[in-house]
């Protein structure tokens, strides 16, 4: 089992949140797109929740319900047709390109079903330039804080290698870590256990429940029922619509 | 119609823009292929006949006077197939600046029955045998009239006579009169003695049946002259002519340039075309991968790729085809009048035609086929599982890992090993963008450097105006005119005779023909205006009667006039022995320089000069040359040439410049090249980057970040091409001096490397920068969610 503990790394204050703090709040959010021959195809559908920090927030449903358009609104990219978003004190609807490109790197990390990591820099280099991107982390004291989040995921011996050199658990792993790089409050993850087997299924689950542990809010797309159980409240859209959202019991 | 043929009208309405950019491409490399090609076979053709058309004599003999029966006895001999007699005489003509020209003066029999040395009208029509004066057709931009109108020129008496202009005519064996800063002009005996002139033919130009080399000139020459001495009717003088062009070095570097132009426009064409396939094949991998899936054999999938874009060669071949032949035609004509030939015939060899059609559908078919195949051999995993961003290969990842770390930021490390991720296509940009930036910079240099040598020498050879007189003058007469101009500070008589080297002197000098020939120069005794410098041994000692200094020029005609050497000189029969004593540098024809004493030991001339060096005290020169123009003509002494250091610069200047600008367009050419190539891959590079730019945008940065990492991979490369540019210029700069020096000026020519290159380079790479950003631009409008969910 790999622990992890993001706060107190070299270069970060310590993220104090209070749980009833509301991390993520939309309100008849609504995302459409015009296809071909003039129509319009409705991904969301007046949505409305709200998430609050610490929350770790599974959400399902099947293929064209609006999992990904959720997560790409709350990520800050993509902007909702309609309706108010608000996440990490930022309401998303009206802010600019670069405001909201800072604002990512510093609030959320995500993390993508195919890993994406950069293939021409190393592990290391890869959550580096995450932090350089956000300016947050001390550039002296960046390389430190990225073989200390290596260390956490258990890839300091990998540091130095390309990604082409990993597994794909172990590059899972490693965008994990660079998702943490800036210590973001907000972790949202599209699929992150779809291409892997159930056993580095198991470890990335791990993971994200030593996250929880931490403080950070966690929304996670995804099709796994492991994850999802592990989760303290799953939200499932259908059309694009919320058609169930319950709270259910912690087993991390 | 099938679906496969369904699927390929589906492509190419998706991807109309590419499709019309590849048309695009295909379509002005072709063009420039085929104007290239068309306009390097027409003119390898017509230059030869155009020149052959003149009937350029083989030999030409001055006697006193040619009359009726020498010419029948000449023409009579064995091996003669034609004769015609001339007189040619120099003299000045009043140019549209206002002042005097040199002018080549041929006086003609009769227009309409030449029979060597043949000119051609040009407009106008034959006039009658007093109607007036011929003027070559590439000397009429500088003058002051038209058809009909007059000119003002010398006569041997100083005075000036005018001529109406009866026709321009055009002589294919004369460079243009524009470099050469002399008008070539053509009158009847008749016209001729209106101008002072004589009548009578001194000059008879004589044409072998057979001529095998130019020493087999030489040898029909003595072996005439000799036959002529046993009549009684020997020439004074013998000389076999060259049969080349005066230009013809120039015509032959201008039709390399040809091929090294439709070379460039092969790589543009090819290339560009080969990589707009790869980045629509790149995104089609996926789809390949689903055919595959569904059954389709990898040829099937080859096919219907290539039922693609074949239509686009053939409908670029066609566009290609007219606009090249056009514009081949456009650079044939612009050749002709830098060029001074006639093109008679612009048709195309049939079978260069058909290589042509041949190279312009199979190259970029085959440069397409690469990618459409490479993609089409794809396993079905393989391609479905492409995710649209290339990886490295693992030997160049690694090698970049190790050796790309900028420090301080990780930005410029992504950018700078990005920049390596596709080696090859790295490697071709750097090779267009370096060869173009080190051409241009090769140019200015060589022309920079070359003109501060000329400028130096000329400023180093100690006179401003030199004058070359009609008639031999006493010195102490001719230096007392010019005193009395009041902008002469120096005024020297100088001496000036036409010498040979003794046929025992020397090996390596053939008996008879210009080539042998060289002028001897002598300065005064107290000289002030001799000022070459020496590159070896002294100048001669002021009381030697045997001593002269050769120019480097001399030397290089004749290598075994060493310092030391004693060379027999031969001055009409006159022979005299003089020691080399050292070697000076001037830019110019050969000269060997004596003082009064050896000058009158080898041609006994006396006190009488030929030349007149000045040294103007006011900066005008022009004017000063007018002012002693005038002088020279009120105390009727008429100058037969009068050169002002201006007219040698600007008539070098000439030379280099149309050299120059072909080259220039060569360097342009492939710098466009270079820079088209780094537009298009660096579009092509944020094409197959899309979703990883989404991911760093994800990350937190700004559009702008991300340009900038884009923008630093094009700048990075720009750089590394402008340095590689340099480094190649350097020597190529150096080796091309080093042939000018031994072959044009014989003067050290140091390298001044070129500032101003620099800067043009510099502006490319900034537009080529600009170029970059402005695509990086435009293709950053995808949102982020679109950018990662790019396939």
């Amino acid at each position: 089992m790999i622990m992890l503990a993001t706060t107190g790394l070299t270069g970060v204050a310590t993220t104090s949140l209070s749980t009833s703090d509301s991390m993520i709040a939309l309100h008849d959010a609504e995302k459409s797109y015009a296809v071909r021959g003039g129509q319009t195809c409705h991904a969301l559908r007046a949505v409305s929740l709200s998430i609050t920090a610490g929350e770790y927030v599974a959400v399902l449903g099947k293929s064209g319900s609006g999992k990904s358009t959720l997560l790409n609104l709350i990520a800050g990219l993509d902007r909702p047709s309609a309706g108010n978003l608000r996440v990490a004190k930022m309401d998303l609807a009206d802010a600019g390109e670069n405001t909201l490109a800072l604002w990512r790197g510093e609030n959320i990390g995500v993390i993508f079903q195919f890993f994406q990591l950069l293939p021409t820099l190393t592990i290391v280099e890869n959550i580096i330039l995450a932090m350089e991107f956000v300016g947050k982390i001390a550039s002296s004291a960046r390389r430190a804080r990225a073989l200390e989040l290596l260390q956490l995921v258990a890839l300091a011996d990998q540091a130095h290698k390309l990604p082409s050199m990993l597994s794909g658990g172990q590059q899972q792993r490693a965008a994990i870590a660079r998702a943490l790089a800036n210590d973001p409050p907000i972790v949202l993850a599209d699929e992150p256990t779809g291409n892997l087997d159930s056993e580095t299924a198991a470890d990335i689950n791990a993971l994200f429940a030593q996250l929880v542990k931490q403080g950070k809010t966690l929304v996670v797309v995804t099709h796994d029922t492991n994850l999802a159980q592990v989760a303290q409240r799953v939200i499932k859209l259908k059309d694009g619509a919320v058609i169930s959202d319950r709270l259910q019991g912690v087993n991390a | 119609m099938s679906m496969q043929w369904r699927k390929v009208f589906g492509d190419m309405r998706q991807y109309r823009m590419q499709i019309c950019l590849i048309t695009l491409i295909l379509a002005l490399g072709t063009a420039s292929v085929v104007a290239a090609l068309n306009a390097r076979a027409i003119l390898s053709r017509e230059i030869a006949s155009s020149f052959s058309a003149a009937k350029v004599p083989d030999l030409a003999l001055w006697f006193e006077r040619v009359t009726p029966e020498l010419l029948t006895t000449v023409a009579a001999m064995d091996d003669v197939i034609a004769v015609d007699a001339r007189r040619t005489a120099y003299t000045r003509v009043k140019a549209k600046d206002g002042s005097w020209l040199p002018m080549r003066l041929t006086i003609v029999r009769d227009f309409s029955a030449q029979q060597l040395g043949q000119f051609h009208l040009h407009s106008g029509t034959w006039p009658t045998r007093d109607g007036g004066i011929l003027i070559e057709q590439s000397g009429q931009s500088l003058l002051d009239a038209g058809l009909g109108g007059s000119l003002q020129i010398r006569t041997p008496s100083g005075d000036i006579a005018t001529l109406p202009i009866g026709a321009f005519v055009h002589d294919t064996a004369v460079a243009p009169s524009s470099q050469e800063r002399t008008i070539y002009a053509f009158v009847s005996p008749e016209s001729a003695a209106l101008l002072g002139q004589q009548k009578s033919s001194d000059q008879l130009l004589v044409k072998m049946a057979y001529r095998a080399s130019f020493a087999s000139a030489v040898e029909f020459g003595n072996d005439l002259n000799a036959a002529l001495k046993r009549r009684d009717q020997a020439a004074i003088r013998v000389e076999a002519l060259p049969i080349t062009h005066p230009h013809a070095g120039l015509m032959q570097a201008m039709l390399n340039v040809l091929g090294v132009l439709s070379a460039m426009a092969l790589i543009c064409c090819s290339a560009l075309a080969g990589y707009l396939v790869a980045a629509t094949m790149r995104r089609e991998v996926a789809q390949v991968g689903v055919m595959k899936t569904l059954g389709a054999r990898s040829h099937q999938i080859a096919w219907q790729y290539m039922a693609l874009v074949t239509p686009l060669v053939i409908i670029a071949n066609a566009v290609g085809f007219t606009l090249g032949m056009l514009l081949g035609r456009e650079i044939v004509a612009s050749y002709q009048v830098n060029l001074n030939i006639d093109v008679a015939l612009w048709h195309v060899p049939q079978t260069l035609v058909i290589q042509e059609f041949v190279f312009a559908l199979l190259t970029p078919l085959l440069a397409m086929a690469i990618p459409i195949v490479r993609a089409a051999r794809m396993t079905p995993r393989a391609a479905m599982q492409n995710a649209g961003i290339s990886i490295p290969s693992a030997r160049v990842s690694r090698l970049a890992s190790i050796l790309i770390k900028f420090p301080g930021s990780m930005v410029w490390t992504l950018s700078l090993r990005n920049t390596w991720r596709r080696p090859w296509r790295t490697l071709v940009m750097l090779l267009a963008l370096s060869l173009g930036g080190a051409l241009l910079l090769t140019t200015r240099t060589i022309y920079e450097s070359k003109m501060i040598v000329i400028d130096n020498s000329l400023q180093t050879q100690g006179h401003d105006i030199e004058v070359l007189m009609q008639r031999a003058v006493p010195g102490a007469q001719l230096e007392a005119i010019a005193a009395s101009v009041p902008e002469v500070q120096i005024a020297e008589a100088w001496r000036r005779a036409t010498v040979s080297i003794a046929k025992s002197s020397t090996t390596d000098s053939p008996p008879v023909n210009e080539n042998s020939r060289f002028a001897l120069s002598a300065y005064p005794q107290s000289t002030q205006l001799f000022k070459l410098p020496l590159v070896q041994g002294r100048t001669p000692q002021v009381d030697s009667t045997d001593e002269a200094l050769v120019t480097r020029g001399l030397l290089d005609a004749f290598p075994t006039l060493l310092v030391g050497k004693v060379v027999e000189l031969q001055f009409r029969d006159r022979r005299s022995k003089v020691t080399v004593v050292g070697v000076a540098e001037q830019i110019g024809a050969p000269v060997m320089y004596t003082n009064l004493a050896t000058f009158n030991t080898v041609t006994a001339l006396g006190d009488l000069a030929q030349a007149l060096r000045i040294k103007s005290r006011s900066p005008d020169i022009g004017a000063v040359a007018n002012s002693l123009d005038q002088a020279l003509l009120s105390a009727r002494q008429v100058p037969g040439q009068l050169i002002t250091r201006a007219m040698i610069r600007d008539s070098l200047d000439e030379h280099f410049q149309v050299v120059g600008d072909v080259v220039r367009m060569v360097a342009l050419a492939a710098a466009m090249v270079g820079a088209i190539i780094l537009a298009a891959t660096t579009a092509l590079n944020i094409l197959e980057r899309t979703r990883e730019t989404g991911i760093i945008r994800t990350l937190g940065a700004t559009p702008r970040r991300v340009a900038a990492i884009f923008l630093a991979e094009a700048t990075g490369i720009t750089v590394v091409s402008t340095l590689l540019a340099i480094a190649i210029a350097m020597p190529l700069s150096r080796a091309i001096l080093d042939v000018g020096e031994r072959s044009l000026l014989h003067v050290s020519v140091p390298m001044r490397f070129s500032l101003s290159g620099l800067a043009q380079l510099g502006c490319g790479a900034l537009i080529v920068v600009m170029t970059v950003w402005l695509v990086t631009k435009y293709s950053l409008r995808k949102s982020v969610r679109d950018a990662i969910s790019y396939e």
